[in-house]
């Protein structure tokens, strides 16, 4: 079976590292704030980007205030509007192309959840269950 | 409520303690605050500068999403504006209404607040 890879344990570690490295940095640009905290990892079928402590200060307001299900809202709106830029930072990365994008808020633990399908992600299970 | 540095007072105390809020708060600047003072009402002007985030949303013409977090943000912080307002004329606020402009040239943001005739107590 193949497994996510660790950083620094197998060939795809820079690429990881970059992995992690660019999201944050578009994050941050976009956001204005960048996560204090990133892991990726690099599967033959997909990357998933782990982001914790993403909140801005007004964001963290409206957690605090109650509010945290607009605050999810409105970040599945913004993820939307700028899928093709993280969607973008993959594919160049990794040399992949991506099918599907998923991207997920957790307000009580304040960590957000990118997740990348690639669009070969079926041959490359077969080949890798084989 | 009459004229002098008494009003002065008054009103460099509201502009002054919205705007560290709004910068506590918020994660972003409040500036030109302009305050009016009057018998039955307070109203607060001010400009507000968007975050990244809120800018990106304004530029894929969404700017309902921005207008609609800065409605809850409001919401939020609505008692704590309150609670300055009643410190700095000593009077209690008995409504609160704030509306957000963001897709303008220049973002603002209007927090009017009735006031109770007599002291706060």
């Amino acid at each position: 079976m193949d497994r996510p890879n660790s950083p620094g344990t197998s060939p795809h570690g820079p690429l990881v590292s970059q992995l992690s490295r660019e999201i944050v940095q578009l994050h941050s640009r976009l956001y204005g704030r960048g996560p204090t905290k990133a892991r990726s990892y690099l599967h033959s079928e997909y990357a998933a980007c782990i982001l914790e402590e993403i909140f801005t200060t007004a964001e963290r307001t409206l957690v605090e205030a109650g509010s945290g299900d607009h605050v999810r809202d409105t970040r599945k709106k913004f993820q939307d509007a700028v899928a093709d830029e993280f969607i973008g930072v993959v594919e160049r990365v990794t040399g992949r192309k991506v099918a599907v994008f998923l991207s997920q808020v957790d307000v009580d633990a304040d960590l957000a959840l990118e997740f990348f399908i690639f669009v070969d992600h079926e041959e490359a299970g077969t080949a890798a269950g084989a | 409520m009459s004229g002098g540095p008494g009003l002065d007072e008054v009103k460099e105390e509201i502009a002054r303690e919205i705007g560290r809020v709004h910068k506590e708060s918020y994660g972003e600047d409040a500036t030109n605050v302009d305050v009016a003072v009057h018998d039955g009402f307070v109203a607060v002007v001010m400009d507000i500068a968007l975050s990244p985030a809120e800018r990106t949303l304004i530029d894929a013409d969404d700017a309902a999403s921005a207008e609609t977090t800065r409605e809850s943000y409001q919401a939020a912080i609505g008692s704590t504006f309150v609670a300055i307002v009643e410190h700095a004329t000593g009077r209690r606020v008995t409504g609160f209404a704030s509306s957000n402009n963001v897709a303008g040239a220049v973002p603002w943001s209007a927090e009017v607040f009735r006031l109770h005739p007599g002291p706060s107590t």
